[in-house]
């Protein structure tokens, strides 16, 4: 990839993976993180993508290193923050405070129900709730497009039955 | 029913956007909501800016990217050039031994520290030297029962951004822990680290205007207070065993680090961190140096978790004290263009003192 090349794909990724990043991270490192991820991408001297087969394995492949900074950084923060979170848990073990509607509205809100269905489901629904679609999850996810519809019907499927027969 | 809010951008209208709109609806009516992933003006500034920057830093960089890297070198390698160094009679920079190779650490680093009286030659083991500053810090005086503890750093990163001309800029940070467990941080403008890696008498007394001053909690102003100083029963607690640690030393080895730049430690809870250290594998005695500051000082090395850097901590041999720490990349980075062993990160402790509220600017 030469440099209007890579320009352009760094143009193009950098607010996705940043997006992305956001999921988990604040602004600011999530725009670092980005930036890290293309930095290794940029180190691998890989070649342009002459097809569309090829752009999406390219974006897939800076998801994945995505994936491994986002990893990395907050794996580092628990560490730092272990403390802090230890103490946390001792000064809150009494009594037990539903958390406030405000803040899963700010933070985002993932139903009950989705945290009991199977982690693949949990996982393409948690980015279809936060606006994602079928082509750009089946690039973070490094599948087809195909593979994530079906996998989508079938978290659907899963998901309106529990909701619909919770006590099963 | 309440419509949910679209994906981004546009759509391929298609069945897939079909299934996505249906299966968006009912989450959306089972209660899903989105998280908050636009950005404000502010963010979009600055993360544009930093982009551009590493965006530009790379294309320019573009002759040194294909720059040989050496093979890795084993993760203690830089240690134990530290040590031939010293077997040799000879004391200088270590980075200096690498000269021939080193041609790809395109960003400013600091100097990396020498060493002499390494633990090979005067048979010191960490073990026994940690000991020896347990022995040291037990020995000292309580600290000043004010309320308000104060520990002031200088401390330096290799940022994303950084240019092989910004040379290393060293930033100030004052944090006062204050009795209702909150930490007030006040970071100054940096200023520059001389070329032989240390900061000047005139730069330490020189106090830049403040660039950041920021609150965070901690877990609490007498955390320490409440650990135990028994070594296992310490390393336990500040490692627990669900934290799933792989390298025991670095995780305990990042508390205390933790710990020494929060909090105004006693006497003997730092004399109970060194124990528990003592008792780890995996620590090793780098020789006497002098730090950031200039301070005459004993470093140790411990591997990091990620295993692609060492982490040095500085302490005063004559009263125990901690000094500060850095971090050494141990693995070549060809993405950032550095050649290990290259320091890319230190905190030097400069004050940790007790102070009345009234004190606290």
């Amino acid at each position: 990839m030469d440099d209007d090349e890579f320009k352009a794909f760094f143009t193009m990724m950098h607010p996705r993976l940043l997006r992305y990043g956001m999921r988990q991270l604040d602004a600011d490192t999530a725009g670092d993180a980005a930036s890290d991820a293309l930095r290794v991408v940029w180190s691998k001297h890989v070649a342009s993508p002459q097809s569309e087969d090829e752009q999406r394995q390219l974006a897939s492949l800076t998801y994945t290193i995505m994936n491994g900074v986002i990893s990395n950084i907050l794996r580092a923060e628990r560490r730092r923050f272990r403390l802090v979170d230890a103490l946390k848990r001792e000064q809150h073990a009494a009594p037990q405070v539903e958390p406030d509607l405000a803040d899963q509205f700010i933070d985002g809100h993932v139903p009950e129900a989705i945290r009991t269905l199977p982690a693949a489901d949990q996982e393409v629904l948690s980015l279809l709730i936060d606006g994602y679609g079928v082509n750009e999850i089946a690039e973070i996810l490094g599948t087809s497009p195909g593979a994530i519809s079906m996998r989508l019907s079938r978290a659907r499927t899963r998901l309106r039955t529990l909701l619909e027969h919770p006590d099963d | 029913m309440t419509n949910p809010p679209s994906g981004p951008g546009p759509r391929d209208l298609s069945e897939s956007a079909e299934l996505e709109q249906q299966t968006r609806q009912l989450l959306y009516d089972a209660g899903a909501r989105p998280r908050e992933l636009s950005l404000t003006d502010a963010e979009q500034r600055r993360t544009s800016a930093a982009a551009r920057a590493v965006l530009d830093d790379l294309l320019t960089r573009q002759e040194r990217h294909h720059a040989p890297v050496r093979s890795h070198p084993s993760r203690n390698r830089w240690a134990l050039v530290a040590v031939a160094a010293v077997i040799a009679g000879a004391v200088f920079p270590v980075s200096h031994l690498l000269s021939n190779n080193t041609s790809i650490t395109v960003a400013a680093t600091p100097p990396m520290a020498q060493f002499e009286d390494s633990g090979r030659q005067s048979s010191t083991s960490a073990a026994d030297l940690l000991t020896e500053l347990a022995s040291a810090a037990a020995a000292q005086p309580g600290a000043d029962p004010a309320p308000v503890q104060l520990v002031i750093t200088e401390h330096w990163q290799l940022a994303d951004h950084q240019a092989t001309d910004n040379g290393v800029t060293v930033t100030r940070s004052e944090s006062y822990l204050l009795p209702d467990g909150t930490i007030r941080v006040i970071d100054r403008q940096p200023q520059p680290l001389s070329e032989s890696g240390q900061m000047t008498p005139d730069s330490l007394s020189n106090l830049t205007p403040v660039a950041h001053d920021t609150t965070r909690p901690t877990a609490g102003s007498d955390y320490p207070n409440a650990l135990p100083t028994d070594p296992g029963a310490l390393t336990t607690q500040l490692v627990p065993a669900d934290e799933d640690c792989p390298r025991l030393a670095a995780c305990l080895t990042q508390a205390i680090i933790g710990l020494h730049e929060d909090y105004v430690l006693s006497p003997s809870m730092i004399a109970a961190l060194w124990n528990a250290l003592a008792q780890t594998d995996d620590v090793t005695y780098l020789g006497q140096t002098q730090d950031r500051l200039g301070r005459p000082t004993v470093a140790i090395q411990v591997p990091s978790v990620d295993n692609d850097h060492d982490i040095v901590i500085y302490a005063d041999r004559t009263n125990g004290a901690f000094f500060g720490s850095e971090k050494i990349l141990t693995t070549d980075d060809p993405g950032r263009q550095l050649a290990a062993p290259t320091v890319i990160s230190f905190t030097m402790i400069v004050a940790s003192q007790r102070l009345p509220l009234s004190d606290v600017p």
